[in-house]
Order: structure tokens, then C-alpha cells, then sequence
């Protein structure tokens, strides 16, 4: 079965189509691209796979459920973790406090046992606390945990979000865009880092312009063009599609697939 | 130090014990300093309660609603339905909560500036809404509240019986608006605060933690409402305008937004002095309520708290600055 099913999305903001019709389809363990021009809808295709923007038209499967027009905490609860396109962090916070972030929908103490401290809840904020410490290692922070999030360099803030969603189990990650800000020594590091998580059963979607990088990493890609798919296949088959050079050409930004 | 080795229920045991010690010596103040404790305890807890509210990322303008319906539910219970005092402090307290569920799940969808407004909306509307039943005296108000019967050894007949209830409240709110902001709950609270979107795509229901936290802070600041109504023997419509939601915020500000309990507690200290000691220079007072504000402002943006931070950052390095 498939992880992800979308059937024949729509979705329009007053007479933009910014998603129209689409179909997507992503296996277990798969690393699908999804790429296109700016204003594509690619962004607005997560929005709505997460919950955070209701579709006008389709259905969204996530293992056979219909999680169509759920909130996106439901959503997220569900394994499907996600990063956003512009940096979003906990002002304020240290990178340690903002990681438990990731860890509350694990957690099963509600209000009262949180308040009265009790040893059930007791012990579950010592796992976070060793689940970010874990999670910390592995991304490579672990020296910046104290840090304000909002003091950290702009390349870190990127592992720091996909740290943080990894906190909890996921099945599948929604990558926006996860490359930019980084220098070429962080973007290889954190495709490694990408590839350690495939290899323990993470399936992800990935939102890149950094084209080495999707057509490297990649199983299949996605080209999104106005809101519509224009084509679809393996890297190889993608960068050779008339189709997609023209679609790529034909826009101000598009001269990075050569 | 010894200390830094007790474990929690000694640490509340022993807070327990040092504050009951000082509400006892509080009430040996005289009369007057008595009276300053009194308001000192009332709007340090309101001030916390309107904390909480903005760690949620809201800037409530609504708490005269809460502390009116508290007033006046307390006024109601023990006028016509000779409610003990104790169960009209419970059950006002516990209706204000229920009205901040009803009104949260409403006004709580709204963010930013309208929230701030719809808040304010919602304080003038309970205040006209009371202001225009007979049965709640109309703009006359409810008066003659009965003194309340003794409570153990607390006397209300005295202004030290007074004292030692507000310390109380004072008391229980600080403990748990502290073991909120050291938990799991204040910590979402601030998530939410800091952004809703990245708290809501690790699946935190920002939602249902910005209701609750409204309906934790109109119970704590209804229970305050409900105990001063009673205090001052009547409740009026005239008595619960903007300028008691203003205090709030003044007192939190005051002493500063970054420490829920401590900062409230410095702020409140200085604004029922301040206030107290004003009504020798009545011309005057209002300018330098304002002109105290903005000089705190300007020195200590920070708030009352940050002059102990300052303070401590002297001392070497190691020295636990934060007590996490
Ligand atoms: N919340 C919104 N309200 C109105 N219009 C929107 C909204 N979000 C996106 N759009 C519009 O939808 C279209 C698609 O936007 P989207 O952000 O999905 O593009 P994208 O493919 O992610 O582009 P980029 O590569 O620049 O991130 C754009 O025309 C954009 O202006
Ligand atoms: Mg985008």
C-alpha cells in the first residue's frame, strides 16, 4: 500500500489555482523530489498534506486513512513530521528546550500529573531530556544545545528543525526547501544525514531548487509547474524531458537545470 | 549548601513554613501597611494571571470581566443564597473558569490585535450586561455583603483575617503558576507563545492549551475578584472599568514579563505603594504613576527582576544563574 496517496488535489486562493489537480503517489522508504518554478504550488502542497490549508477538491491518503481536512496536529501525530519553508523557531528558548518540542506528542502525563510532578511524568521528561540528547548527537548539535535558537547560525536553525521532528517516530518527512542556507560542506552533511534516516525506514518528500542535490538524491522526482504535474520519473528521465526544460526556461530562475 | 540537596517536597514544605511565618509578621504591620500588604497580594496575583495569558502569546485586556463576575457571583452566593464564604470564593472562582471556557473556545481564534480588542469588548459587555439587571442592583451594585464567619483562626473582622486569606491566594496561585512555568505546561505555553504553526506541526492542539491557560488565569483572577468583593462589602459596576485590567498589565511590566511569579510579586510591591502613598499629591497622581512606568521602562526594560540578574551576573562564573 501506498504511504501517501493524493488524488486530484485542488486548491485556489480567490481565482489562483495555485494547486490544481494533482496526483502524487510515494512508496515506503521512497525519497520522492518535488520540484518546479517559484509560485509552482509546491509549498501549498504541503500545506495541505499537513492539515495546515484545507484542499477544495481531493482526497489526501496517508496507509489507506483519508486524513483529508484533519488539523495538523492530527496529522502530525499520525508520523508525518514536516519543515517549513522559511526558518520557524521558538525565540527564546534554548536549542534543548525547543527539541522537547518534538518529544510532547510522545508524552502521555496530562496537566495534573505535569503539576504535581508525579514520578509517571517525572519519568517521561527524562526520556525526552535523553531523546534530545540522543537526537541532538546525531545531527550534530550537541554542543549548541544550551544556545538560543535564535542566536544560531542561520545553518544550524535548518538541522535544528529537522531535529526537532525527529523527536518523535515518523514514517514520512516533508522537506521544504531544507538546502537553502547552507554552505556545500552542510548540504552534504545533511543529505547524509537524510540518507541515515531512509535507511532506518523514513520516507521522504522532498521540496529542493538545489538541483545537484535532487537529482543525486532522489528516487523519483515530481515536476510541479502552475499548479499542475507537467512530468514525473527518475532523475535521469526528468533532466532529458522537453517538457520540463521548457517549463524551467521559460521562467526567470529556472536557468539552474542545465 | 544544604539547601540545593532537599528534595522538592521539602523545598514546597519549607516554602510552606516561611511563608506562613511572614503572613504572620505581616500581620503585626499596622493598619496601614496592613492595607498596602492586602492590595500588594490581590493584584500580584491578578498580574500573574494575565502572565499566563500572554505566555500563550495573548494580550488580554479582559481581566476587570473576570474579577467582576467573581465580585459579583461571591455578592450573589452570600446575599440571597446565604452561601458559607469559603464555598462562594470555590464556586465564583469555578464559574469564572467555566465563563473563560465558553468565551476562550470563542475569542481565543482571534490573535494579535484582536484578541486585544475583543478582550476589552468582553470585559465592557459583562460590566454593561450587569450594569442593566435589577436583580444584580443595576448601576447601583450589590453592598451589605455580610462579614464572613470565622474560617479556623482567621478573623475577617480584622484586617489581619483579611491579609492572611489574600497571602493565601497569593500563595497557592504563585505555587502553581511556578510549577507551570517549571513543567512540561508552561513550556508548550511558550511554544505556542513563540510560534502556533511549528508548535502545531510537532502536534501540539494550540487550541486547547491557550483555553486552558485563559481558563487557569480567570479562575485564579475570579478567586481574587470574589474575595475583594467581599472585602470591601460591595460590588459595583463602577468599580470594574479598563483601569483594573490596566493594573494588571502595569504590575506584570513593572516587574517584569520574563518571571511569571517574581516579576508580578516586585512589580505589585511598587505599584501599591506608589498608589498608597499618592493620595497626598492627588493633582499629581496620575503623572507620576505614569512618569515611575516609563522610568522603569527605560532603565530596567527587562522589568523589577532584571536588577537581580544584573546583580547576579557579578558574582563568578558557575554561580547557578538559572534554575532550571
Ligand atoms: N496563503 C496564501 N494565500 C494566497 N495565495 C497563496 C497563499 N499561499 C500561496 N499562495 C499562492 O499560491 C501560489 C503557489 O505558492 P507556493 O508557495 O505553493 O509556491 P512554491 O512552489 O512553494 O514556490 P517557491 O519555490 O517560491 O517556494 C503562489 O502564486 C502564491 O502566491
Ligand atoms: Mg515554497
Amino acid at each position: 500500500m501506498a504511504l501517501i496517496e493524493i488524488t486530484n488535489l485542488g486548491k485556489s486562493f480567490g481565482g489562483n489555482r495555485a494547486v490544481d489537480g494533482i496526483d502524487i503517489e510515494l512508496q515506503p522508504g521512497e525519497i520522492v523530489g518535488l520540484v518546479g518554478p517559484n509560485g509552482a504550488g509546491k509549498s501549498t502542497i504541503f500545506n495541505l498534506i499537513t492539515g495546515f490549508l484545507r484542499p477544495n477538491s481531493g482526497t489526501i491518503k496517508f496507509k489507506g486513512d483519508n486524513i483529508t481536512g484533519l488539523r495538523p496536529d492530527q496529522i502530525a501525530k499520525k508520523g508525518i513530521g514536516r519543515t517549513f519553508q522559511i526558518t520557524l523557531l521558538f525565540h527564546g528558548q534554548t536549542v534543548l528546550e525547543s527539541m522537547l518540542a518534538g518529544h510532547v506528542r510522545e508524552e502521555r502525563t496530562g496537566f495534573w500529573q505535569a503539576l504535581l510532578n508525579t514520578g509517571a511524568y517525572r519519568q517521561e521528561r527524562a526520556q525526552a531530556f535523553e531523546k534530545s540528547v540522543d537526537t541532538l548527537q546525531f545531527m550534530g548539535l550537541t554542543e549548541w544545545k544550551d544556545t538560543l535558537v535564535n542566536v544560531l547560525p542561520c545553518g544550524l536553525q535548518r538541522f535544528l528543525g529537522i531535529a526537532q521532528v525527529i523527536m518523535s517516530p515518523v514514517e514520512i518527512l516533508l522537506l521544504d526547501e531544507p538546502l537553502t542556507g547552507l554552505n556545500e560542506e552542510e548540504i552534504s552533511m545533511l543529505l547524509g544525514k537524510l540518507k541515515q534516516l531512509r535507511s532506518q525506514g523514513i520516507s521522504i518528500l522532498l521540496i529542493e531548487h538545489h538541483m545537484k542535490a535532487v537529482m543525486s538524491f532522489c528516487d523519483r522526482i515530481v515536476v510541479i509547474n502552475f499548479g499542475q504535474k507537467i512530468a514525473e520519473g527518475t532523475p535521469e528521465r526528468i533532466s532529458t524531458n522537453p517538457t520540463v526544460i521548457e517549463a524551467y526556461l521559460g521562467c526567470k530562475r529556472g536557468t539552474r537545470v542545465s | 549548601m544544604h539547601i540545593a540537596r532537599i528534595n522538592s517536597a521539602g523545598k514546597v514544605l519549607l516554602a510552606i513554613v516561611l511563608l506562613g511565618l511572614l503572613a504572620f509578621a505581616l500581620g503585626f504591620l499596622p493598619n496601614r501597611w496592613q492595607q498596602i500588604c492586602i492590595m500588594w497580594a490581590i493584584w500580584s496575583t491578578v498580574g500573574m494571571s494575565w502572565l499566563v495569558i500572554l505566555r500563550v502569546g495573548e494580550f488580554s485586556v479582559g481581566q476587570a470581566g473576570f474579577l467582576c463576575i467573581g465580585g459579583y457571583s461571591a455578592a450573589v452566593l452570600m446575599l440571597k443564597f446565604n452561601c458559607p464564604f469559603w464555598l462562594a470564593l470555590i464556586v465564583s472562582a469555578a464559574t469564572c473558569a467555566f465563563v473563560a471556557l465558553v468565551v476562550g473556545v470563542i475569542i481565543l481564534r482571534l490573535k494579535g490585535l484582536y484578541f486585544l480588542v475583543i478582550s476589552l469588548v468582553f470585559a465592557e459587555i459583562v460590566r454593561l450586561t450587569i450594569a442593566a439587571s435589577d436583580y444584580l442592583g443595576a448601576s447601583e451594585g450589590l453592598f451589605g455583603i455580610p462579614i464572613p464567619n470565622n474560617l479556623w483562626f482567621i478573623k475577617f473582622s480584622t484586617k489581619q483575617g483579611w491579609l492572611y486569606l489574600f497571602i493565601f491566594i497569593l500563595a497557592l496561585a504563585g505555587f502553581t503558576f511556578r510549577r507551570m512555568e517549571k513543567s512540561r505546561i508552561g513550556r508548550i505555553y511558550s511554544y505556542i507563545g513563540a510560534s502556533p504553526d511549528l508548535a502545531q506541526s510537532f502536534g501540539i492542539y494550540y487550541m486547547k492549551y491557550r483555553v486552558q491557560a485563559f481558563v487557569i488565569s480567570a479562575f485564579f483572577t475570579g478567586l481574587v475578584g470574589a474575595a475583594m468583593g467581599v472585602y470591601l462589602g460591595a460590588v459595583g459596576p463602577e468599580g470594574y472599568t479598563f483601569y483594573y485590567s490596566l493594573i494588571a498589565q502595569i504590575v506584570a511590566i513593572l516587574g517584569g514579563v520574563g518571571s511569571i511569579v517574581l516579576g508580578p510579586l516586585l512589580g505589585s510591591a511598587l505599584y501599591t505603594v506608589f498608589d498608597e502613598y499618592l493620595v497626598y499629591v492627588p493633582g499629581a497622581r496620575s503623572l507620576i504613576m505614569g512618569g515611575l512606568l516609563l522610568t522603569v521602562i527605560f532603565f530596567l526594560p527587562e522589568g523589577l527582576v532584571s536588577v537581580r540578574r544584573k546583580f547576579l551576573n557579578k558574582f563568578p562564573r558557575g554561580f547557578p544563574r538559572k534554575f532550571i
